[in-house]
């Protein structure tokens, strides 16, 4: 057997004197809220499931007696013990666990995701690392000594984003604890299977200091965190604290599979129930007061009414037609300089905004040369990170949580995959699941698209896996709008995760350049506007649909539709791609009664096809003819004439809009 | 009740029809202002997209208005007020209420019906800022030396624009040139024929809704076709024999029978329906030297002979490529005969300024069979009329062509037979049927079998 599937198998002490009687109270409120809340679930009176974390109180009860006011706990699913530990409210899990208003999280979060001040869970395994270590980098940067906390179990060390996350930690010295709770069971999965080499060396190998305690010395645990919060506190730098324990009761409910006598064992040891032998008369009285509180606590949540209803979900019937206003755009700088330039301006302006991504210090300054000069600027707000995209947008969502304006950029928008998990699970949740208690005004930046050889997996257009999501916003630049104004209106008003798609090609072209004669310009009155170009003095033959990139190929396409073929197109170029606003392609469509859907990326399931459904579910008869062009259902190969080929282009467009 | 008990003006407001319309038209007044009305007493008639209705006096008194007939009036705004003495003063419209009709089209909400939308995004185009040739209207700008200028402000102007405005509507009318491109937009109506007058009638609200909603982006016609077969036992040997030009009869019966439907000579625009008042046919005809169509200028007004002498002069002028461009200009209505070149079936394309073109195919007869049958095919423009309306044309235009082959002696006839569906009494008995006499609204007597007795 390993070192680290060795149980400690110290005597537990059962002495108990003066400070330590207020940390068994509260152990053992603790342990009463989770007895609880498994007499709840069978009841049925539960929805879904509780992880317990019966046997292991003492990690919470610990940690949380050193922490103070402004530090910040990150959980995990088994995360209630640490939340009574560190806010004592009984009462709002309780209600929350059962799906009332008077939760929490309003009942809206549950067992998993709970947000108090200062506190936040999620049930996604590593995840809440690297926002634990964004932050850390916030509070690095508010000169204060408070630290940020990061609860994980062993399981949880095979996620890669808690690697990056400690590499980001040590790297940059941040001043999170991370707080490994080792069980030795990862749901069913007993550790020996699936862990390689040392627990502790891998904090070491990322010179991160490490710590070791165990829940059967209660005394000795609260001595190594505190010395591990001390040592977070006062070097600004990272720690990391194992604490052996045992988990009592199955992983959640009715999924035990270990040995009952090696449960057994770890009963009869149970720090606990051992104190409770110890100290009859006290243990009594503590066991007392805590049911009283806990069944309070459940009758007041059984008074309160279920999580309020969901508002009304927008039905997105048009029901307004777009206000259209000329537009004015002087021919510019070209569309990487344009964002270059806000980043600047409004770094200069707004002091929360912080860069963070691959290669995008000075002199490099970003792959396509966004960030150029930035890192000399404004020394300390652009961070090159490590190959670690995960970690990336995860330091987003922390410093977004700590009320920073994080801009994270993704080299190529073909990596935001690996972000996925931080954008879907992560940014995209908080604001629901803890019930507005916060906002995550993220905003990643990538660039898509192909037509540069880069190849499969440096060229595609991946943003409609990431359409849809509610509370995020997905936003595609052009050349029509001045991306300079994009950003500024983007920084006034974001309070939500948003990614902003780019584009390769587009960054060289020149902001509101050569345009054809006899079409007017014109955007909504919406600051992120949709942009039409409107062929004057005759109705549309047919309305072409695109976004991003993808409008100055269809431009050139429709210019020579009319010069060769006098077929009078109205392009309609959204920048919002999510939450869309339909009435502009709708208004567009009823007047061509042809409608063409552009894009570069794969169409099965895409843009063109959501908004295709849209215009058939909101005016049935408007449409005669409908097209899609869009890349082929093939990788992207790397040969330029042959990518020039699979990609949509101009030739392409003229073809099929004839 | 009078609004004397009161001694205020009652207002009466535009009431909501249905949901659709925000709006109706006001098509007539029914009392002039100042006349005393009863209560309950019609005041004036309104139409919306869907229907049209009247508005009745709420009590009794004098009738004061401003709108007159053929306004838009909003449906909540004042319509007009009843008072007793005819005086009283009108009160000033709430402006929000007005406003929101103006400013706030007609929603697109999940309505199935987006004709009204449509009909509300066509006012709503702002005026163009500048010009823009197609490769092709520069052509024909310098093809014709006209000045680039008058297209000022016009926005995208295609070829058909710049046809448009040429002084003699030389190429655009032949429809040669049409058929020579692909395309629908080559139908398009421009304008009406140079030099002939017209008469105008306003569209009703709900067929330019209608239009509306039916327009596919192209913005002149809406080509639409009926195709009718028609029996024959040898309609064109019989005009030879008989020494008669079959061109001169089409030219004459059309001519006659656009009289009854007008709508197949006139033209749209503007939303509005134009109607010629000379009924000019032209007919298109290509012997080798391209195709030209000659107009017959008031075919309505001539006589057979009439039209047979002209057409031999313009066939002797075409072949001398002599045709003057004033005998190519005004046509209506056009005619297109392809039976030379064995054409069965084909698809005439809608003259510019016009709104139908008669399509005649060439005659078919299995082996062996001296029963033969034809095509008479009518592409009419959908926006002025309908396919009923069309086959109907149809139908009278295939019951005179008969009679001529019956008169010419090209149809002998050993039984009598149905002169709907040509079923012969023998035929007719096999499946239990029989014939009865008809005499039909004009007098004629012709007979018709039970089964289209019972379809008619
Ligand atoms: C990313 C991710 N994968 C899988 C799961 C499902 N899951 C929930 S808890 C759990 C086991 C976690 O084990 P460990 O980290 O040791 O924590 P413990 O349950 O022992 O407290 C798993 C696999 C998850 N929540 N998140």
């Amino acid at each position: 057997m390993s070192e680290e599937a060795t149980i400690a198998d110290e005597e537990p002490r059962g002495g108990v004197a003066g400070p330590l009687a207020e940390h068994y109270a509260k152990a053992v409120l603790i342990r009463q809220v989770e007895q609880t809340l498994l007499d709840l679930f069978a009841k049925g009176e539960l929805f879904g499931t509780v992880h317990t974390c019966i046997g292991q109180e003492w990690t919470g009860v610990a940690v949380a007696a050193h922490l103070r006011r402004g530090d910040v706990v990150f959980s995990n699913h088994r995360c209630h013990g640490h939340y009574v530990a560190i806010t004592d409210d009984v009462e709002g899990l309780v209600a929350e666990i059962m799906g009332r208003q008077s939760g929490v999280c309003g009942g809206r979060g549950g067992s998993q995701h709970l947000c108090a001040e200062g506190f936040f869970s999620n049930g996604v395994q590593g995840g809440m690392t690297p926002v634990a270590a964004g932050m850390a980098l916030a509070l690095k940067r508010s000169s204060n000594d408070n630290i940020a906390v990061a609860f994980i179990g062993d399981g949880t060390l095979g996620e890669g984003a808690l690697y990056e996350s400690l590499n980001i930690a040590s790297r940059w010295q941040l001043p999170v604890l991370i707080v490994l709770e080792n069980n030795l069971y990862a749901q069913s999965t007993f550790q020996p299977q699936t862990l390689a080499g040392g627990i502790l060396a891998r904090p070491a190998a990322f010179g991160i200091p490490t710590l070791e305690a165990n829940t059967w010395q209660p005394e000795d645990l609260l001595d190594k965190t505190l010395q591990a919060v001390e040592q977070v506190r006062r070097t600004r730098g990272p720690c990391f604290l194992r604490v052996d324990t045992y988990r009592l009761m199955a992983h959640s409910k009715g999924d035990d599979t270990r040995d009952p006598q090696e449960v057994q064992r770890h009963w009869q040891r149970d720090p606990i129930s051992v104190f409770l032998e110890a100290h009859a008369a006290d243990g009594a009285k503590m066991q007392r007061t805590a049911l009283e509180r806990v069944a309070a606590a459940v009758e007041a949540a059984r008074r309160a009414p279920f999580t309020a209803p969901l508002p009304e979900p927008p039905t997105g019937a048009v029901d307004q037609l777009p206000q259209w206003r000329p537009a004015e755009l002087p021919a510019g700088d070209r569309v990487v300089n344009c964002i270059h330039d806000a980043l600047r301006r409004n770094m200069e302006r707004d002091q929360r905004i912080v860069l963070i991504g691959e290669d995008i210090e000075g002199p490099y300054g970003g792959a396509f040369k966004v960030t150029k000069n930035l890192s000399a600027e404004f020394p300390g707000r652009v961070f090159n990170t490590p190959i670690s995209e995960a970690a990336i947008a995860g330091l987003g969502n922390g410093l977004a949580l700590a009320g920073l304006r994080p801009v994270c950029e993704i080299m190529f928008g073909d990596f935001l995959t690996l972000a996925a998990d931080q954008f879907i699970n992560h940014a995209a949740k908080f604001r629901y699941m803890y019930n507005n208690q916060v906002q995550v005004p993220l905003i990643i930046r990538t660039p898509m698209g192909g037509k540069r050889g880069y190849g499969a997996t440096h060229s595609q257009s991946l943003e409609k896996h990431f359409l849809g999501l509610p509370d995020t916003q997905v936003l595609a630049i052009h050349h029509r709008f001045d991306p300079g104004v994009f950003y500024d209106r983007l920084f006034a008003g974001v309070d939500r995760p948003t990614l902003v798609i780019e584009n390769k090609l587009l960054y060289g072209v020149r902001v509101g350049g050569d345009r054809s004669d006899g079409f007017a310009l014109e955007y909504t009155s919406d600051p992120l506007p949709t942009t039409r170009l409107r062929p004057e003095g005759v109705l549309p033959d047919l309305t072409i649909v695109c976004y991003g990139g993808m409008l100055p190929d269809v431009e050139k396409a429709v210019d020579a539709l009319f010069e060769e073929h006098e077929i009078a197109c109205e392009i309609i170029c959204p920048m919002r791609l999510y939450p869309l606003d339909l009435g502009p392609i709708l208004e567009s469509v009823l007047k061509s009664r042809r409608l063409l859907l552009v894009e570069e990326g794969l169409g099965f399931a895409a843009f063109g096809a959501e908004v295709a459904a849209q215009i058939l579910e909101q005016a049935p008869g408007a449409i005669e003819v409908m097209a899609r062009i869009a890349s082929p259902e093939h990788p992207i190969p790397s040969c330029g004439p042959l990518e020039k080929e699979l990609l949509p282009g101009e030739k392409q467009i003229i073809q099929r809009a004839r | 009740m009078s609004c004397k008990d009161k001694g205020e003006p009652v207002l009466v407001y535009l009431p909501k029809e249905n949901n659709n319309d925000e709006s109706a038209r006001l098509l007539a007044w029914r009392v002039a202002a100042g006349t005393r009305v009863t209560a309950g007493q019609a005041l004036a008639e309104f139409e919306t997209s869907k229907t049209t209705f009247e508005l009745y006096a709420p009590v009794e008194g004098i009738v004061q208005y401003r709108h007159r007939d053929g306004d838009e009036i909003a449906v909540g705004s004042l319509v007009c007020l009843v008072s007793e003495d005819g005086r009283a003063a009108f009160p000033e419209e709430p402006p929000k209420k007005a406003a929101a009709v103006q400013t706030t089209p007609p929603v697109v909400a999940a309505a199935p019906q987006p004709g009204l939308a449509v009909g509300a995004f066509m006012s709503r185009e702002p005026v163009a800022q500048g010009r823009r040739f197609s490769a092709r209207a520069r052509e024909l700008l310098s093809r014709h030396g006209l000045d680039p200028e008058q297209f000022a402000k016009r926005g995208l102007v295609r070829a058909q624009d710049v046809l448009a405005c040429l002084p003699v509507p030389a190429e655009a009318t032949i429809p040669g040139e049409a058929r020579s491109q692909k395309g629908p937009q080559n139908t398009r109506i421009l304008g009406p024929a140079a030099g002939v007058p017209y008469r105008t009638e306003q569209i009703s609200r709900s067929k330019r809704l209608e239009i509306a909603f039916l327009r596919s982006g192209s913005q002149h016609t809406l080509p639409s076709a009926v195709t009718l077969t028609c029996p024959t036992r040898g309609l064109r040997a019989a005009a030879e024999r008989a020494g008669m030009s079959l061109s001169a009869v089409l030219v004459y019966e059309a001519g006659r029978l656009l009289q009854k439907f007008p709508a197949f000579s006139s033209f749209f625009a503007d939303d509005c329906h134009h109607f010629y008042q000379e009924v000019n046919i032209a007919l298109a005809f290509d012997a080798g030297q391209g195709l030209k169509t000659p107009v017959l200028r008031r075919a309505d007004a001539k006589s057979l002979q009439e039209l047979e002498g002209e057409l031999r002069e313009l066939m002797v002028q075409y072949l001398n490529d002599e045709l003057a461009v004033e005998s190519l200009a005004g046509g209506t209505f056009t005619i297109t005969d392809l039976a030379q070149e064995g054409a069965a079936f084909f698809s005439p394309l809608i003259n510019q300024g016009q709104s139908a073109i008669l399509g005649v195919g060439a005659e078919l007869f299995a082996p062996e069979q001296s029963q033969g049958w034809f095509h008479l095919i009518l592409a009419f423009d959908h926006q002025l009329s309908n396919g009923r309306e069309a086959t109907q044309f149809l139908v009278e235009l295939r019951r005179r062509l008969l009679a001529y082959e019956q008169a010419w002696g090209g149809v002998h006839r050993e039984e009598p037979f149905c002169q709907h569906c040509e079923r012969t009494l023998s035929t007719l008995r096999e499946i239990k049927a029989h014939l009865v006499e008809e005499v039909r609204p004009d007098g004629a007597k012709g007979q018709v079998c039970s089964l289209c007795l019972r379809g008619l």
